[in-house]
């Protein structure tokens, strides 16, 4: 394929004009992804802690998104399905003195029992019980899909 | 047999290892006999492999449960079919699927190069070869498919039941060749690069193998969401999970690839950039593998942490070094013959497409793996959750839309203002008509309107582009119009492939945009006898059936469901006690129509019968299943060989 540039039909100021705005387009383009980001970076953003963690950090996190990553404490479950709430303990996975009392209304996995890892995201309230507005669980016995 | 093919396994890193080695001796010194022995190196690593891979199917379906993997992904109880999804139910198994898939499509490179891109086929085959390497040396160090256990178990552990489900069979093989696949233009584009062969040769010769990776990763991660949607039970399809990020990410820069090569191969521009993209595609395939495999990022597909997470690191690292490292010592003669000088032009709307591509790969990125990033900056772990993902993708992925409809129209090199209003104006018209109609229809929610709008625009324009041709034809050639259409495609396959591949995804993306915007849910208690509505739909729930099956015990709620007081039928959604696994799993059960799906999870029961339910109205869910197909058909069309290639130009 021939590649060699026709004539060009202007002199070299107007290639510069035209080469100017589209770098400006391109500049544009790229700030604004960049604002879309930190944006949605901010409005999303929270801390991904473990039950000891959120012990440790308690005062500077009340009130703030949290993902929060325990263990359920066994006997420690009190679920109603009529009204599809659950309380439980959650406990460190490394230290299981630390303990965190978790409400959660909605739907629970099947997965979710005592022992099982869980994660909740949600917010801990001025009680310190961390009310919930997700719930993900894992099974503690092996799983390993794909 | 099992014991002979670990022998086969165990060898075929040295042969890989031999065949990369060999390759890059013999073009240094120029032993042609080297070369064919690389060549033939190649072969044998495919034969050892696929001997392997035999042998793992066939202690599968034997029940040779001696070997530790066997006794943990199957049982005796599961069927053919699931016994063989068994395959790739485990690390193991995965990475020994992607060295296999490797190695056979490395054979198909080497074979059809035979006699073609002598200069660049030794390098080729070293890039290709030393991937290989890496995973079978995975595959023999540190995850053997082939360890035995002291002692033999009776029965096997069975596999999850989540995972028994068709798309246990079709998402992970789809999403392999994509991850894999990807492998061959990087490896050519690297050939380019230490050959210094930088024309539009070796994009020539990889437009399919880029077309294929790019196509059966979509493919992959379609299938993913299917299976999510019918098995997981959430009422989702997609819910940004690293391992689904990590699968979405190599598919957005290859889709920009895939754009950007054509500006490369039209007017020899944008050439490091092209590079970049196949760099950081290949990259992110790797990646893809690693998260999955690795549980480096934990989430709900949860992995058993693996030892093999380091050695994903240091061989992602080498890639980036060497890669890099190659493309900057070539930087000075990468530059482009053309530079892009217009802002209104086919090709500033190519580069457009292509930011706002990697910019929604990029923002994915940085949510993926800012975890990891906060806790080793900061020493405490901040993440983000889906929201973040769609309030940063959506208006990404709207913009690319509207560049979908701009682009096949729009002249090259500068656009004229009458070619803008000779191709806009209608589509434009339509556009703001359909809007229009949304509007006076209730549809008033400003995202969708715009959404389905855009949507409408594309499928003007490329109406537009096959009425024009085909009017063309009728005129000039003097064919019928049906004839016209036909050999219209027909004489260049690749561009109306890549139309129907947009309409295909404009489908999706209608499909997407209606479920997440309008779904309608809700959660309710049921006593027998009680009805609940959603939507316009009325359920009466009738009482629990429990029964047992071979492998299962089954507890399924009867319903009676009417729409606008019309009987449609019974629905059953379940829970189902799979023996030997504690934990029940949510049977859904779905209603699919062209308009949308009622979908039913049976979350909990008293022992007096009270149930619990969701019950959820998806919109137009089937229309993303639909754009598959589209997109499957567009591909195809794309693929097939066509005149052009031969004739050689643009």
């Amino acid at each position: 394929m021939a590649v060699a540039e026709a004539t060009r039909p202007v002199g070299r100021g107007w290639l510069k004009a035209n080469k100017l705005k589209l770098l400006l387009g391109v500049g544009i383009v790229v700030l604004a992804i960049t604002a879309l980001g930190l944006n949605a970076f901010q409005g999303n953003m929270m801390y991904y802690l473990t039950v000891g963690e959120l012990k440790a950090r308690q005062a500077e996190v009340v009130g703030q998104g949290v993902r929060l990553a325990g263990k359920v404490q066994e006997g420690s479950i009190q679920r109603d399905n009529r009204i599809m709430t659950l309380r439980f303990l959650a406990y460190d996975e490394k230290d299981p003195t630390k303990t965190v009392l978790v409400a959660y209304r909605g739907v629970i996995p099947d997965t979710f029992k005592e022992g099982a890892d869980v994660v909740v995201e949600g917010k801990l309230d001025a009680n310190g019980v961390f009310q919930a507005s997700q719930l993900f669980a894992k099974c503690p016995s092996k799983y390993e899909p794909e | 047999m099992p014991d002979l093919s670990n022998a086969a396994l165990l060898v075929s890193p040295l042969v890989a290892a031999y065949a990369m080695v060999a390759a890059l001796l013999a073009v240094r010194k120029g032993y042609g006999e080297l070369l064919q022995s690389s060549r033939n190196s190649i072969y044998v690593v495919a034969a050892f492999t696929t001997i392997a891979s035999i042998a793992l199917l066939y202690a599968l379906i034997g029940r040779d449960f001696s070997l530790k993997y066997v006794a943990e992904y199957s049982s005796r109880d599961m069927t053919l079919f699931y016994t063989i999804s068994a395959f790739w139910g485990g690390n193991e198994g995965s990475l020994l699927l992607w060295a296999w898939t490797l190695a056979i499509l490395a054979t198909v490179v080497v074979w059809q190069n035979r006699e073609r891109h002598r200069d660049l086929m030794p390098y080729v085959m070293a890039v290709m070869m030393g991937t290989e390497t890496f995973f079978l040396f995975l595959l023999t160090f540190i995850a053997s498919p082939f360890t035995r256990l002291a002692v033999t178990p009776p029965d096997g552990n069975g596999l999850n039941p989540l995972l028994q489900n068709p798309g246990m069979f079709f998402h992970p093989t789809t999403l392999y060749l994509g991850y894999v696949g990807f492998t061959i233009p990087y490896a050519f584009a690297m050939a380019a690069l230490i050959t210094g062969n930088l024309g539009s040769e070796w994009l020539k010769s990889t437009r399919r193998w880029t077309l294929f990776a790019w196509f059966f990763l979509g493919l992959g991660n379609l299938f993913g969401a299917q299976w999510a949607y019918v098995e997981l039970g959430w009422g989702g399809y997609w819910g940004w999970d690293p391992v689904e990020s990590a699968s979405f990410m190599p598919w957005l820069t290859g889709t920009a690839y895939l754009h950007s090569v054509m500006i490369q191969q039209r007017r020899s521009a944008l050439k490091v950039w092209n590079m970049v993209l196949i760099i950081v595609t290949f990259a992110l395939s790797i990646f893809g593998t690693m998260l999955t495999r690795s549980g480096i990022l934990s989430s709900v597909h949860t992995f058993g942490q693996s030892n093999i997470g380091p050695m994903f690191v240091g061989f992602l690292g080498l890639i980036v070094i060497f890669s890099v490292a190659l493309l900057v010592e070539r930087l000075d003669r990468l530059q482009s013959e053309n530079e892009l000088d217009s802002l209104v032009s086919r090709e500033s709307s190519f580069l457009f497409n292509n930011l706002l591509l990697v910019g929604a790969a990029f923002a994915t990125f940085w949510g993926t793996v800012f975890p990891l990033v906060s806790e080793a900056v900061r020493g405490v772990k901040i993440t983000v959750g889906p929201p973040f993902f769609n309030q940063v993708n959506a208006p990404i992925f709207l913009a690319i839309i509207v560049l979908m409809g701009i682009c096949p129209l729009i002249g090259w090199r500068r656009a004229s203002t009458e070619n803008l209003i000779r191709n806009f104006l209608y589509p434009f018209i339509a556009t703001m008509v359909f809007a229009l109609v949304l509007f006076v229809g209730g549809i008033r929610e400003s995202y969708a309107v715009v959404a389905f709008s855009l949507c409408v625009f594309v499928v003007a324009t490329i109406l537009l582009e096959f009425y024009r041709g085909t009017r063309a034809r009728h005129r000039t050639l003097s064919e019928g119009y049906l004839a016209a259409f036909f050999n219209l495609i027909w004489q260049n396959k690749p561009r109306y492939g890549g139309y129907f591949v947009h309409l295909g995804i404009i489908l999706i993306a209608v499909g997407v945009a209606a479920s997440s915007l309008y779904k309608v849910e809700n959660q309710v208690t049921l006593r027998p006898g009680e009805s609940a509505t959603v939507k316009d739909y009325n359920l009466t729930y009738k009482g629990l059936n429990q029964y047992p099956t071979a492998s299962k015990q089954v507890v399924a709620a009867n319903l009676e469901v009417s729409q606008n007081g019309k009987y449609l039928g019974n629905m059953a959604p379940a829970k189902e006690f799979h023996r030997g696994h504690e934990q029940p799993n949510t049977e859904v059960d779905v209603r699919t129509t062209l308009i949308e799906d009622l979908y039913l999870i049976l979350t909990g029961w008293e022992d007096d019968g009270t149930a619990n339910f969701r019950l959820i109205v998806n919109p137009m869910v089937v229309w993303i299943w639909i754009g598959g197909v589209v997109l499957l058909f567009g591909t195809v069309i794309a693929f097939l060989p066509d005149r052009r290639e031969r004739v050689g130009g643009g």
